[in-house]
């Protein structure tokens, strides 16, 4: 049995019921990752610490007494801060920075019994698409084209190393992390389930920090049922995140029915599909006709707002990244530079030296919308027309149960085909922005593969902690849609 | 300055995977009214960003963020008055008593400490 080759819940249900150990299965995937170490999916690879956490979860399964993820193998993407294991958010500013503490999301994975493979691959700060903003390197997917299986294909970002180490089995399943897309878009390029929660389920303390009102925590995964599960594990009430929800978290798994999608009201937001290119347009009417012989019922819902929700995003999301990224200066922690002089030379050329150019280039757009004199025309409208688009949903919320989208606008693209010009780069995340803007939760599971061979991703979203209710009908898409049945064997 | 506009439409980005929908965003602009970020204002940004710019990314640094400014622009046509500013996500902001709880050490925060002396980071001089 090649132990890659489970899900998590398959690969939970080994250790169980003792059909392998969580140290051979750890092995297995240190095994994994050595031969595919071109995809650069890891920034830190932590083996040794792996197979200690591995021999204890073994211990405790012997015991009985084990954990949601006892002896699980995942990945973590390295802006969850990990006690005594450098975490660089994929940045040079961090390259050394080795926090003194856990953050709360990955301490409720270990003491969930995880086993940590290591900090996978990100775009910079979490800024970018492709996973190729990285001051590491860029991450590549497994999937290959079947026009061109020569070409390099982005995993999709900023949570790409994440999705290219799940696809590529270097681990069960990884933490991502969402500020305008960076868990759904890498899942859909990547073939793979991707759960952004509400915003304030996950608690966002030791998150290296983004954009604080959009930033949450989410599993990256095979399966909607190890969605279920892991997002479980990772989410909870944190009195240290003043921003986390102090509701109950749900036994996802236990109460995951693709059945409950009967009676069901799914919306169709024609603002989102009337301009999808014919590939995209097919997966998405098939998505709705899955939806429907499901028993679930289809209308229209309207959106008005969405043409304006990315460059609402655009003000927003670097607004607060500007002010967020202002601690780091040289002075506590991360980049100094070495050359001399005033103290504002300092923070002048430590930030210069250690921040990337797409970094660079929001911070410049966030502290331009916030200076004097623009911010009512850019910030506080932005902020305005936020409320709008939370509006919008509201509405839409009162006639229908979920909202079925695209995730991305079309497959995964080659690395040497990317888009030049940043604002191309930003349109990838036009079906997932709004929904960080409004805090709503909202699931990619993969539908079918593209032309080319490439996967493709249906995106639905849901009000205010409806998390059940999505996994429930991402069952119902997954059920229908087959998709394990296409993957092909990367390694081949 | 049209130039930047249709540069996503030239780009090497195979036509076939363009976002259709971008097209229409930019048949949004208001041709007649593109606004001008001078080098003088990407200097005064840089500086309160605290980021060094040699003097030749100034003007790229120009024309990049006038590019997405312009872009940003088209939400200067919507209606927001009357909208009220609440908090963005509506969150209930919980207290906790105000009391001192262990947190970390002194060793514990030094240890990422670029420069350290005496317990201290180390910086250039500030007061003159």
């Amino acid at each position: 049995m090649d132990l890659t080759q489970l899900t998590l819940t398959e690969a939970r249900e080994a250790l169980l019921t003792k059909k392998c150990s969580a140290a051979e299965l750890t092995q297995a995937f240190i095994g994994q990752m050595e031969k595919n170490r071109a995809l650069n999916a890891y920034i830190t690879q932590t083996p040794d610490q792996a197979l200690e956490q591995a021999k204890a979860a073994d211990k405790r399964l012997a015991h009985g007494n084990a954990g949601l993820m006892e002896g699980l193998p995942i990945g973590m993407k390295d802006l969850f801060c990990s006690k005594g294991i450098r975490t660089t958010s994929g940045s040079r500013m961090l390259e050394n920075f080795v926090p003194s503490y856990e953050s709360t999301v990955s301490h409720n994975l270990l003491s969930q019994g995880a086993v940590v493979l290591g900090k996978t691959n990100m775009d910079e700060f979490a800024m970018g698409s492709a996973n190729i903003t990285s001051a590491y390197g860029p991450s590549i997917s497994p999937w290959k084209r079947t026009d061109n299986p020569a070409k390099q294909i982005v995993p999709g970002g900023s949570s790409g190393g994440s999705s290219a180490a799940v696809a590529a089995r270097m681990c069960l399943a990884a933490t991502g992390s969402d500020t305008g897309g960076s868990i759904r878009q890498p899942a859909s390029f990547c073939g793979l389930v991707g759960i952004k929660p509400t915003y304030g389920l996950c608690s966002r303390w030791g998150m290296v920090a983004f954009a604080s009102s959009l930033d949450q925590a989410g599993p990256l995964t095979h399966t909607v049922a190890d969605s279920a599960l892991m997002l479980q594990a990772m989410a909870g009430y944190d009195a240290k995140d003043a921003t986390c929800a102090n509701v109950p978290i749900p036994d996802y798994l236990k109460d995951l029915n693709a059945g409950a999608v009967k009676g069901m009201r799914i919306g169709i937001a024609l603002e989102y599909i009337d301009r999808l290119n014919d590939e995209m347009k097919a997966l998405f009417n098939q998505g709705v006709e899955w939806l429907r012989s499901a028993g679930a019922t289809i209308h229209e819902v309207s959106l008005s707002t969405t043409p304006y929700a990315l460059p609402t995003y655009y003000i927003i999301a670097p607004a607060e990244a500007s002010s967020n990224l202002a601690r780091y200066d040289g002075v506590r922690y991360g980049h100094r530079t070495d050359r001399g002089g005033s103290i504002d030379a300092l923070y002048e050329h430590s930030r210069r030296e250690g921040f990337g150019e797409e970094v660079r280039r929001r911070i410049m757009i966030g502290t331009y919308v916030l200076s004097a004199g623009y911010y009512d025309a850019y910030y506080t409208r932005a902020q305005k027309v936020r409320r709008l688009i939370k509006a919008d949903f509201n509405r839409a919320f009162e006639e229908v149960d979920l909202i079925l989208t695209p995730t991305t606008p079309a497959e995964a693209f080659a690395l040497d085909e990317r888009p030049t010009d940043p604002i191309e780069m930003y349109l990838n995340d036009i079906f997932t922005v709004t929904v960080n803007l409004a805090g709503l939760p909202a699931i990619s599971v993969p539908a079918g593969l593209s032309g080319r061979g490439l996967p493709l991703g249906l995106q639905l979203i849901g009000p205010k902690f409806s998390e059940q209710t999505l996994f429930n009908a991402a069952k119902a898409l997954e059920d229908s849609a087959n998709f394990r049945e296409k993957v092909p064997n990367h390694d081949a | 300055m049209l130039e930047r506009s249709c540069a996503p439409l030239l780009s090497p980005y195979p036509s076939r995977q363009k976002p259709v929908i971008y097209a229409t965003m930019m048949l949004n602009f208001r041709g007649f009214n593109f606004m001008v970020i001078s080098q003088s204002d990407i200097e005064k940004v840089a500086r309160l960003a605290r980021l060094h710019l040699e003097a030749q990314e100034v003007s790229k640094a120009q024309s990049e963020l006038m590019g997405i400014f312009n872009w940003i622009d088209q939400l200067q046509a919507i209606e927001v008055s009357g909208i009220e500013l609440h908090n963005a996500q509506d969150i209930i902001m919980h207290e906790r008593p105000d009391v001192v709880e262990p947190d970390t050490t002194v060793k514990a925060v030094l240890a990422n400490a670029p420069q350290a002396q005496h317990d201290m980071f180390t910086v250039p001089k500030v007061v003159e």
